[in-house]
């Protein structure tokens, strides 16, 4: 019935809105510069309160139709302020637009609608087209990186199509996601990452973002405070990001064309031992423990033969994993339109080859967005954005089978070929006897392993806006159906580490429908000082997840690569999930005499995700906003054009846990012998409900000097309470932890961007930008005030979150050679007596001992970085423009794991980094490594010895650019260009790159583990546009 | 009239919203309501508590934890893997961080409140066959004494003293109680080794006596639980009891010796076998921590045989019976080398009792006839000296592993070699020791050996050449780091304060 009712209705609307044509005519005229005079090819002209517009010619003409009854015509440019000027009667406009970019007429794309920028009463950062053309991001992401104030991008994995990692305003969660909410043209989506991590922390996989072609975006919009996120409700705790693609223009058909290519290299390599170096080293090892008189008899006995320095192999085990990786990139965009139509269409076709040898991603994707104006109060819109993007995987981080990982744990004295020059395989890749701890080497597995990932992406949306009462009343409704798929072949063959010995092989599905319905009703009215506008709306949202898997080994061959060729079916699983939001959301925004603001948001919103007692919440916020300069008080002020003080207080909530975490569940899949069987898996919490953060931003934008300094400052303090915290409890009770809404968290900080057009001549411009933040995270409750320890992170009240918590690595006992860790705690008189605990000189007067089991951990510092954000410079001379982006972060810990294995003093038997060479000895006692000591932990346990500072800047682009003069190209626009990204790091860290943070949930942040560094990338790219 | 059209649409947007919050249902779980609500479900609840002490994605247990580590602490390995935490095990040089040892911990006690849940359940059954019912609390009792029986050995000092001595050393927290629900948590303080004893006899008996003699494969049934019940009583040193329960066993005639020693690990639930834990291929059990990926030569074979093993192996027929083989011109093999290991070079030699290189789906041995016929031997030795049963249940043991052939490679009766007679043993020292020798060898890797070396109080000299006293504090399992960190309750073992 009610379907009946909505389908009558929208069908009522369409049939009511079939009008008479009213008569038009035709204003033509030409737009050039006010400061030399030359034409403005491009400038958008637009009929005032229609989409009626168009765009002006290489010559700067332009001719548009418009009523008979004339109006207002915008002339807007990037770079220009916009001109509104009334037709009249006239039939020739010509118009001048100076360069004082104040960017202050922008409109900005709110939550459900836009706003002109200079009315703006919360904070929100944008990244325009022209900072995301023509730059090879290796995720949509990225573009916001060193960007955005307080918005931090990092990579969870240097492979291709890693998903990012995005924090605005620090972590506002322990155990939900801190992920923001993607929105693209209006309709949220899947942004989880699919597949199979293999390896790498959770949420591993394939970005589902990737499949979004950067070229197609016109403007990203980070909502950071409360007043622009409330409207996404228990969605917008953690920021939200509006991503808007580019649509068609009226006016002459613009033809784009582009190409680049290049190559990508890691960021880092890691220095290890070579063969040589390593068998010395490992003899000690074997001599300290197993006594010198023994070494010989030992070694024959377990390792066959003595590692013979001048005989072993040395083998480069990460020269035979890397390469240099070749990307090429080809684009292709029409847009254009007439008055009543209007498109714009591209196709983007991108191999890029990873620096890992056999991970390759294809992307292919094409974008249609068509506009038809259906009379002068319809206007409907259809988006069709298909795309496929095709990912040779390779596994990371902690998986055996992880070249990067592997390559640099597997010991150089282990040769890639037999004596035949045949691979050296898994049986026999063991040649001190029983010395390897795994099958296969790094170049098997390379060779071997097969991981295979396709997503199919169809993102398409129709929408319709009719204009009940022409300038006042609109309707708007959308609807918008994601659908997105990964298909995954995985086989490893029989000499891979996972394959071993009769091979692997995997296969999944996953796909997932999104479909939502959004209805905005948009009420304007301007009356004299006033300025009103008031948009409220219904919206729902489904999701539902199908998902299945098979795995299955023992193939005859290692020829066959798909499972029916397995003779065991060893597993698989089928899984169907779903969640649904429905929001109902309000928001007033008005304007006195253009300088007094205030903006109301509140939505109300529910989730079938949260318990039955909290189904729906309300989230209200606040904001005002005072353009001072408006002021006559400041008209004076003549090096002062734009001053404006905002405010804002508002609650966002934060749902993004799994589903059906409320309920108490009894699962399947706990089959034993063959026959199906039931466990409980949680336990239930029916008043669980959406983290709430109240979040206050206080906030000043102002533009100085005709513009030319232009500024945002900005003080948050979030408070969030509710915690949605996954509670240890004993695991005498069955459960290790549950999910309750507890705790209290606060993050607090100072924004403060700042962007100069210092010399902006016609030959020559330059300009700088740069943005700091500040953050302050600390946690203000926990349950029963008791602290939570995740590994090396603890969550402690007062405390930031995650904050280490680590025995204190005190260094090497010069006297035997023994790691040491400071006692921090009092000695028992047993320790004293026993020479359990003791002083040297070395450590000064603090208490040190070797029994790792009596130091006590000690707060080690944060996660969190002290300050971090960009800056960068863009010269233009004679058409050659240069740009140049820095991005940096200082203060935080990293907890570094790969110490833990490749700084072990030869405590594990892996490779070791270089640094261990000089390790204590009889003969160098004030060395200040360990005493290596073979199958013996002299050190390698958990402590401060792997933490590391986190500090690093960045040089992440650099672009260089000739544009050809319009003499040589005429109506050709021809630009070549060459990018590199990611070029230098300025850091102490030791680990491969301090800018990875892998996605595992804020309690655990900063740990790494063999995450592969970044990649470096550099290009060279031609654009053609006509 | 458009307007309220608007209104309309808006108000129908807001009932369906309602329908399409409360419409979305779990699809692969049951409300936990619905879940122990008749017999049925609770057969397949109980098969979910014989998945969690499995569970080779979780914390496999009983799956292969109890095997392995019940080796490696021991003298019979040399563990030469790479894996940190199981190398610190192996070297008794273990951290409360140590993830191998701490799964015994998270997994024994999933399983024990599986198992709670159950038992409370069956409570407010009705109507149900009282078989079904006997069968689903027997096997939970006996889940449950078993599980006990394993944490108090790996986490506390063991029982010393006869049955009725008082071990009030630190054992391992009590829970008998479910939880369902936040308001069932609670923080336990660890029992006495004494109090969690009389637990695990009042489960392991009480399972015993509604039990039937037989369930299905891989489930515990009477004599599952009763020859737990031995394993417990040989710890306690209670002798007299041991005799009773291998009697019991023993005549009830289901049980025999398999005729050779590698049938009991190429067969699953061979006639040998009295409790195994079924690994199957649909259990994905990893590359990593299964039995046969530690011990079988052509995968990581972390576990190799210890010159420890290998000193007793060369113990096993004494000189006098090899003399008189010499003498006939007779030679003899153990099958326990020749089919169950690649030969007798210490740390180099492997293992073969677990062959499904393939899948690493070997069950876990956690009893076999055997070891009720060596419990035997041993306690009658030990109550009554010297005597016939004990010698002949010895000897049926080295009958069937230790073959005898002529020269030209025809078996001959081995009897006439290989077995003891009353005479060869001066006193019931003798006897003991040369039962334990075999009982070594018989049992070894399969999670026996740390257990027998404990109960008899013989130092352990690990794989670092140290000798350790039996009850040496870092021969205990550390208290996991999280356990410590959530329950202010507990003591940590003294080796890792």
């Amino acid at each position: 019935m009610v379907k009946k009712l909505i389908l009558f209705s929208v069908l009522f609307l369409f049939a009511s809105s079939i009008q008479v044509w009213a008569q038009n005519r035709t204003i033509t005229g030409k737009v050039t510069d006010a400061k030399d005079g030359s034409a403005l090819p491009g400038v958008t002209i637009l009929l005032k309160g229609t989409s009626n517009g168009t765009t002006t010619d290489p010559n700067g003409t332009y001719s548009l139709e418009v009523p008979e009854k004339g109006g207002t015509l915008v002339f807007s440019f990037i770079g220009y302020t916009s001109q509104e000027l009334q037709i009249g009667n006239k039939s020739v406009i010509n118009v001048k637009l100076s360069t004082s970019t104040t960017q202050l007429s922008d409109v900005v794309v709110v939550g459900y609608g836009t706003q002109v920028k200079r009315d703006l009463t919360s904070s929100v950062s944008s990244v325009s087209s022209s900072e995301i053309e023509n730059v090879t991001l290796p995720n949509i992401s990225n573009a916001l990186q060193g960007k955005a104030a307080g918005v931090q991008v990092t990579g969870t994995s240097g492979v291709l199509g890693a998903p990012m990692s995005v924090r605005i305003r620090g972590a506002s969660s322990i155990t939900a996601s801190s992920q923001p909410l993607y929105v693209v043209d209006g309709v949220p989506v899947v942004d989880q990452p699919l597949g199979d991590p293999y390896g790498a922390a959770m949420n591993g996989g394939v970005s589902s973002l990737i499949n979004l072609n950067p070229e197609d975006i016109a403007s990203i919009q980070v909502l950071k405070d409360a007043s622009a996120s409330a409207i996404y409700g228990s969605r917008g705790a953690n920021g939200v990001i509006l991503i808007t693609t580019k649509q068609g223009v009226q006016g002459k058909t613009q033809v784009k064309l582009g190409y680049y290519g290049g190559f990508t290299q890691p960021t880092k390599k890691y220095d290890l031992l070579n063969g040589p170096e390593f068998a010395k080293m490992f003899n000690y090892a074997m001599g300290a423990t197993f006594g010198k008189s023994n070494i010989q008899a030992y070694e024959n006995a377990i390792f066959g033969d003595y590692l013979d320095p001048t005989k072993v192999p040395n083998t480069d085990w990460a020269k035979l994993v890397t390469q240099t990786g070749f990307t090429q990139n080809y684009k292709a965009s029409v847009s254009g339109g007439d008055k009543n139509t209007r498109y714009y269409m591209s196709a983007h076709y991108q191999d890029q080859g990873g620096y890992i040898r056999k991970n390759e991603l294809k992307n292919y994707d094409a974008l249609l967005n068509v506009n038809q104006q259906v009379n002068d109060r319809l206007q409907v819109n259809l988006s069709i954005n298909p795309s496929m993007s095709d990912d040779r995987r390779v596994p990371i981080s902690n998986a055996v089978a992880a070249p990067y990982t592997f390559a640099a744990l597997e010991p150089p004295v282990i040769s890639a070929y037999d004596k035949q020059g045949e691979l050296n395989d898994a049986t026999i890749s063991i040649p001190y006897n029983g010395y390897a701890a795994f099958p296969g080497t790094p170049l098997t597995n390379r060779i071997g392993t097969s991981f295979h990932s396709v997503t199919t992406q169809i993102n398409s949306h129709a929408t319709a806006n009719y204009q009940i009462i022409p300038q006042h009343l609109a309707f708007n409704t959308q609807f918008s159906v994601q659908h997105l798929q990964l298909r995954e072949n995985q086989k490893r063959s029989s000499k891979t580490t996972d394959g071993y010995p009769n091979g692997y092989g995997y296969a999944q599905n996953d796909e997932f429908l999104n479909y939502s319905w959004n209805n905005i009703a948009t009420y304007t009215n301007n009356w004299g000082d006033h300025n009103l506008k008031v948009e409220g709306g219904v919206t729902l949202e489904r999701n539902v997840e199908h998902f299945f898997d098979v795995e299955g080994n023992t193939f005859p061959n290692d020829k066959f690569r798909t499972l029916n060729s397995a003779a065991n079916i060893t597993g698989g699983s089928g899984m169907i999930t779903s969640y649904a939001f429905q929001n109902n959301v309000l928001r007033i925004n008005y304007a006195y005499k253009d300088r007094y603001l205030i903006n109301l948001t509140g939505s109300y919103n529910g989730s079938s995700r949260f318990g039955s007692n909290n189904r729906y919440g309300f989230f209200p916020a606040a904001s005002v906003g005072w353009i001072m300069t408006e002021e006559s008080f400041m008209k004076d002020l003549h090096w002062l054009n734009f001053l404006k003080v905002r405010g804002s207080y508002g609650i966002t909530g934060n749902g993004n846990i799994g589903n059906f975490q409320a309920l108490g569940l009894v699962g399947s899949g706990a089959d034993y012998n063959g026959i199906p069987g039931l466990h409980p898996t949680q336990l239930a919490n029916n008043d669980l409900k959406w983290e709430k953060t109240a979040q206050l931003d206080i906030g000043l934008d102002f533009h100085l000097f005709d513009s030319r300094i232009r500024g945002t400052f900005d003080y948050y303090n979030k408070q969030t309470k509710d915690l949605l915290l996954s509670v240890p409890v004993p695991a005498t009770n069955g459960f290790r932890s549950y999910i309750k809404n507890i705790g209290k968290l606060e993050n607090h900080g100072l924004e403060f961007s700042l962007e100069g057009d210092l010399i902006t001549g016609r030959d020559f411009r330059l300009s700088l930008n740069g943005n700091i933040a500040t953050l302050v995270n600390k946690v203000q409750k926990l349950p029963e005030g008791n602290d939570i320890v995740n590994g090396a992170n603890l969550i402690r009240e007062g405390e930031a979150l995650g904050v280490f918590y680590l025995r204190q690595y005190a260094g090497v006992n010069p006297d035997n050679g023994d790691a040491l860790y400071f006692l921090n705690d009092t000695p028992t008189s047993d320790q004293l007596q026993n020479k359990d605990v003791f002083k040297i000189s070395k450590f000064g007067d603090r208490y040190v001992t070797a029994n790792y089991n009596a130091a006590q951990r000690v707060l080690s510092g944060s996660p969190f970085p002290k300050f971090y954000g960009g800056f960068g410079t863009s010269i233009f001379y004679k058409g050659v423009q240069l740009d140049v982006n820095f991005q940096y972060q200082y203060g935080n810990k990293i907890y570094w794991d790969d110490g833990a294995f490749l700084e072990t003093n030869m405590g594990s038997l892996f490779n070791q980094d270089r640094t261990q060479l000089n390790y204590w000895t009889p003969n160098n006692k004030n060395a200040p490594v360990p005493e290596p000591r073979a199958l013996s932990n002299n050190g390698r346990s958990s402590s401060t010895r792997y933490l590391q500072d986190g500090t690093y800047m960045r040089l992440k682009s650099v672009i260089i650019s000739y544009t050809l003069p319009k003499r040589l190209t005429g109506s050709y626009k021809l630009r070549l260009y060459s990018q590199g990204y990611n070029l230098l790091t300025f850091t102490g860290f030791k680990g491969l790159d301090p800018e990875i943070t892998p996605n595992q949930g804020n309690a655990n942040q900063g740990n790494v583990f063999f995450q592969p560094p970044q990649q470096r990338t550099i290009t060279f790219g031609v654009d053609l546009g006509f | 009239m458009r307007k309220s059209l608007i209104l309309f649409l808006g108000i129908g947007l807001l009932v369906g919203g309602c329908d399409l919050l409360n419409n979305q249902k779990p699809q692969q779980s049951l409300p936990f309501n619905d879940a122990y609500q008749t017999i049925s479900v609770l057969n397949q609840d109980l098969t979910g508590a014989y998945n969690d002490l499995q569970d080779q994605n979780g914390e496999p247990v009983g799956g292969a934890d109890w095997s392995v580590y019940g080796e490696i602490m021991a003298d019979n390995t040399n563990f030469q893997g790479s894996y940190p935490t199981l190398q610190d095990m192996s070297q008794h040089k273990m951290d409360p961080n140590n993830g191998s040892a701490n799964e015994v911990w998270y997994g024994s006690y999933k399983v024990i409140n599986d198992v709670n849940i159950i038992l409370d359940k069956l409570n407010s059954i009705q109507g149900a066959d009282q078989a079904d019912v006997d069968n689903i609390k027997g096997q939970s009792l006996f889940l449950r004494g078993m599980v006990y029986y394993y944490l108090v050995n790996f986490y506390a000092k063991p029982w010393v003293g006869g049955p009725g001595a008082t071990n009030s050393q630190l054992g391992v927290p009590l829970l008998t109680k479910p939880v369902t629900s936040a308001a069932d948590f609670t923080f336990p303080k660890r029992a006495s080794v004494s109090a969690v004893y009389t637990q695990i006899k009042k489960d392991l008996s009480d399972a015993a006596s509604i039990l039937k003699p037989a369930t299905a494969d891989g489930q515990g049934n009477k004599y599952a639980a009763m020859a737990i019940l031995a394993r417990v009583a040989m710890q306690q040193h209670d002798y007299a009891t041991a005799e009773t329960i291998t009697n019991q066993i023993m005549s009830s005639g289901t049980y025999a010796l398999n005729s050779d020693v590698q049938t009991f690990f190429t067969n699953e639930f061979s006639p040998e076998s009295i409790f195994e834990i079924s690994n199957t291929v649909q259990d994905n059990v990893g590359v990593n921590t299964s039995l046969t990926a530690l011990y079988n030569p052509k995968e990581r074979n972390d576990i190799r045989i210890s010159t420890s093993y290998v000193q007793a192996l060369d113990k096993i027929v004494p000189q006098a019976q090899q003399d008189s083989m010499a003498a006939d011109s007779v030679t003899y093999t153990d099958t326990r080398i020749s089919e169950l290991l690649t030969g007798t070079t210490g740390s180099s030699s492997s293992v073969l009792k677990y062959e499904d290189y393939l899948n690493n789906s070997d069950n876990a041995p956690i009893f076999r006839y055997a070891e009720v016929l060596l419990d035997r031997a041993e306690a009658l030795a030990r109550t009554g000296g010297v005597n016939q049963e004990s010698v002949d249940l010895l000897n049926q043991i080295r009958e069937r592993a230790i073959k005898v052939s002529d020269k030209n490679g025809n078996p001959v009766d081995n009897s006439k070699y290989i077995d003891y007679q009353m005479s060869d043993f001066g006193n019931a020292q003798d006897l003991i020791d040369t039962i334990l020798l075999e009982r070594r060898v018989e049992l070894a890797f399969e999670g026996q050996r740390f257990f027998d070396l404990t109960r008899t109080g013989q130092n352990i000299v690990g794989q670092t050449g140290k000798s350790e006293s039996f009850d040496a504090g870092d021969l205990r399992f550390p208290i996991p780091q999280t356990e410590m960190d959530a329950n202010k309750n507990l003591e940590q073992n003294p080796a890792y304060k």
